[in-house]
């Protein structure tokens, strides 16, 4: 029973962290887009697409924890796993867990200046938009390292 | 090359024949005119003109004028065509026939007139709207202006809370005599009351109205009744009404009858601003004009010959470029890659005389976006619609090319969900029996399961990465060769071409690709790359600091291209992502099937409709956005710099018209 509790833990820390990260950064950026809408209000698509970047990181979390769901079976029968895999997958959650939550407020900050960016030089919008996804690969690594670990844990 | 060879000219012609020539220039549009710089004694740049000045006159006048109509002109296009922001056809001779015979500076001033008078009677109506509600609450009075104050009695008005209405009666009776309170209105919070008192007491009267909370209120009473006043203002407000009909009508017809004209007006007298502003940038001398400007190669003797055609007193010298000039560039692509321009333009246009990677991106574009999101399904969503965006709506520019890339993207989608076995997020082995006819197939097809075996497509994602490498590398040399710097392209590119190739061969006889026979001459290969490295790269005269450079250049080209090609294992992440949120879509929309009686179907299908629409929405962006990183980060570090103009040609610039050229 504690292996299970420990790889739900893992599953529970990866969705929290990464989503609160995403939710700063969504906070953020949605402030700077507000800001840039109340001088002109048809730039909406496109703040809303700088808004809506550092919502990746929560979908990784989500991910990570859908896959440790069905690896541990909660989503139809239990199985009973020993407490070293449950450890296993504690671990296994962290890579995204920790990468989502600093990257999902890292790119908040970006996308926010993008919205900056959106505001005095429309046209260069795309630019800002590469700026965010730089911030954003260090979370794609991390829910890749997650899955991967994953991918290699044998439930027995 | 697709970057078009551009030339610098100078035009030098008689004063004559300007405006035909400038009106030759303008129709056809190749030409980028710059400002005159080096300006000698003899030449004498004109003033901004008289004209220049009237024309924006003109155009203001007109910019109001169609402000002003455009509520009273009923659009007559179906939707399709306000979308595609379709303009009226027209040819040039027939707007020159137009700004000829009609009026139009007349009409603006009667719409002004129209305007203006609009203005004075809408503030009319709002003075008298004014005045009846200050009169409403007393229309039941029955005194005029001179009941007011007679010899000895006065009428005060006021308003008072209806709370404390009987209270303030009680009182006033008490303390006064011959005193007569009458209340002719009352609202939710208050009443409004008249007091007909005797002078006699005046002063404690007005004491105790202001110790109780009594509001006075200035009467509005005139020489007529309050009654007779509403009347007569109503009367008034009718007519002013009728007024505001007749101008509305009359600007209705100057709208049916001219509004489309002042449209075609308004393009041709920005046309003729621009073309007067352009003069600026001319040279002048008492009999002579000098244009200097940008031109595409293959369309300089278009030029010679149409202005021969107007005039034989004139000469095109063509300047040398000088190095740091920034010259404008034309992307010259075939049709097919054109669209991946939209891809480049983010980054930043091509340098003139640097190579364009559209082309060269493209391929790997289109493929890294497919592996992003690896769902035949959203694939052929993703073609249908921007199909069905691109064949019914007249996108132009970077939407238009964005449309296209989509269009390859959701093909190639199709290819690499197919391939991987993704369709919507459902697992194809998990399918139950009844299915098996639709599963079968799709399994065949299925060359990979990404989720059971991702280390696959890890290891395609990172050889992709490395053939982009390559690739890039080899382009950098290949262009440095045509330029003319052989040494310099074979020391820098080609060195680093070598240590690449030599450690992929090594790879792949460690991995077995290739048999392990040739592993020593791998071996021998690697550490002459190696060597060749350290030897080459060294920027110092010095031979000990040279090599000391070079190990330093060996280290960071080695963790520089180990992380390059690591970055694209986000291929992989990507890819994965989309697969797994569909499945989880699909879970939930299960769970929704199973638990919820009765409509549970109905949310399912909600849920799967919304939550896979979100998926491919995310993951569209995710792969569009990543694909171009690589390409921008990974690909264009190894040659490419950016940092273009693009080219802009002085041509006619339409609002609301279309010319047809005959």
């Amino acid at each position: 029973m504690l292996g299970l509790a420990i790889a739900i833990s893992g599953a529970a820390l990866a969705v929290i962290l990464s989503g609160i990260g995403s939710a700063h950064g969504i906070g953020t950026a949605g402030q700077a887009a507000a800001g840039v809408i109340s001088e002109d209000p048809e730039k909406f698509g496109k703040t809303l697409l700088l808004q809506a970047l550092p919502g990746t990181q929560g979908i990784y979390g989500l991910l990570t924890a859908i896959l440790v769901m069905t690896k541990v079976g909660l989503l139809g029968s239990v199985i009973m796993i020993d407490i070293n895999v449950g450890w296993q997958i504690f671990f296994a959650c962290t890579p995204i867990a920790f990468t989502g939550f600093f990257s999902g407020i890292f790119q908040g900050k970006v996308c926010a200046s993008g919205c900056y960016l959106l505001a005095k030089r429309p046209d260069q919008v795309g630019k800002g938009v590469i700026y965010a996804a730089m911030v954003e690969t260090y979370a794609v690594f991390g829910l890749l390292t997650s899955l991967l670990i994953l991918n290699g844990i044998n439930v027995g | 090359m697709s970057v078009a060879k551009i030339k610098k000219i100078n035009i030098i012609a008689h004063n004559d024949s300007k405006k035909e020539i400038l009106e030759f220039l303008f129709d056809r549009g190749f030409m980028e005119i710059l400002p005159a710089k080096d300006a000698s004694a003899i030449l004498v740049r004109e003033r901004r003109n008289d004209e220049a000045t009237n024309t924006e006159y003109k155009l203001s006048k007109i910019t109001y004028a169609l402000d002003f109509l455009s509520s009273y002109h009923q659009d007559t296009r179906t939707l399709t065509e306000k979308i595609n922001q379709e303009k009226k056809n027209i040819y040039l001779d027939e707007i020159f026939k137009l700004q000829n015979d009609f009026k139009y500076f007349e009409v603006c001033e009667k719409i002004e007139d129209c305007g203006q008078g609009f203005n004075t009677l809408k503030s009319l109506i709002i003075k008298l709207n004014e005045e009846k509600k200050k009169l409403l609450p007393w229309k039941n009075l029955p005194l005029t202006e001179n009941d007011i104050e007679t010899k000895n009695v006065k009428v005060v008005l006021g308003s008072i809370a209806n709370d404390k209405y009987d209270e303030f009666c009680n009182k006033i009776n008490k303390k006064f005599t011959k005193i007569n309170i009458t209340r002719v209105e009352q609202n939710d919070s208050c009443s409004f009351v008249y007091i007909i008192f005797i002078k006699e007491y005046e002063r404690r009267f007005f004491n105790f109205l202001n110790n109780n909370s009594f509001k006075l209120i200035e009467s509005p009473l005139g020489n007529i009744s309050v009654r007779e006043r509403i009347d007569e203002i109503d009367k008034e407000i009718e007519g002013v009404e009728t007024e505001i009909g007749k101008i509305k009508s009359e600007v209705q017809e100057i709208a049916n009858k001219h509004f489309e004209n002042l449209q075609i007006i308004f393009d041709f007298l920005t046309w003729q601003l621009k073309q007067e502003n352009i003069q600026e940038n001319f040279e002048f001398t008492e009999n002579t004009f000098s244009v200097l400007g940008w031109i595409k190669n293959t369309e300089l003797s278009e030029l010679k010959k149409g202005i021969q055609k107007i005039t034989d007193f004139f000469d095109i010298i063509e300047l040398k470029i000088k190095e740091d000039e920034p010259v404008p560039i034309i992307m010259k692509n075939s049709k097919l890659v054109t669209p991946f321009e939209f891809v480049t333009s983010i980054y930043g246009f091509p340098r003139y005389g640097e190579v364009d990677p559209t082309p060269f991106l493209a391929g790997f574009f289109i493929i890294f976006f497919g592996l992003c999101l690896t769902d035949a399904g959203y694939g052929i969503i993703l073609t249908i619609c921007s199909f069905i965006f691109l064949k019914f709506f007249k996108f132009t520019g970077g939407t238009k090319k964005l449309l296209q890339v989509l269009f390859f993207g959701g093909i190639v989608t199709f290819i690499a969900g197919g391939l991987t076995g993704g369709w919507f997020g459902v697992v194809l082995d998990d399918l139950p029996e009844s299915l098996a006819w639709l599963a079968k197939p799709l399994i065949a097809i299925r060359q990979v399961d990404p989720v059971k075996d991702p280390l696959t497509i890890l290891a395609l994602s990172i050889l992709l990465g490395y053939i982009h490498l390559v690739f890039g590398n080899f382009i950098s040399l290949s262009c440095k060769i045509k330029q003319g710097e052989v040494k310099d392209g074979l020391l820098t590119s080609g060195v680093w071409i070598y240590f690449l190739l030599t450690i992929g061969f090594w790879i792949a006889t460690i991995k077995g690709v290739l048999p392990p026979s040739v592993n020593q001459a791998a071996l021998y290969a690697v550490i002459s790359a190696i060597i060749l490295v350290v030897l080459t790269q060294g920027k110092s005269k010095n031979p000990i600091m040279k090599i000391f450079g070079g190990l330093t250049q060996l280290y960071f080209g080695i963790s520089g291209y180990v992380s390059d090609i690591l970055s694209y294992s986000r291929l992989l992440a990507l890819g994965l992502a989309t697969g797994i949120i569909g499945m989880v879509v699909n879970i939930v929309g299960a769970m929704v099937y199973d638990k919820i009686p009765y409509i549970g179907w109905l949310l399912m299908v909600l849920v799967l409709i919304g939550g896979h629409l979100m998926n491919l929405v995310i993951s569209l962006v995710g792969a569009f956005v990543h694909s171009g990183r690589l390409q921008y980060v990974e690909f264009f570090k190894t040659f490419f710099e950016g940092g273009g103009r693009i080219f802009h040609p002085f041509i006619r610039e339409n609002k609301y018209i279309n010319l047809i050229k005959k």
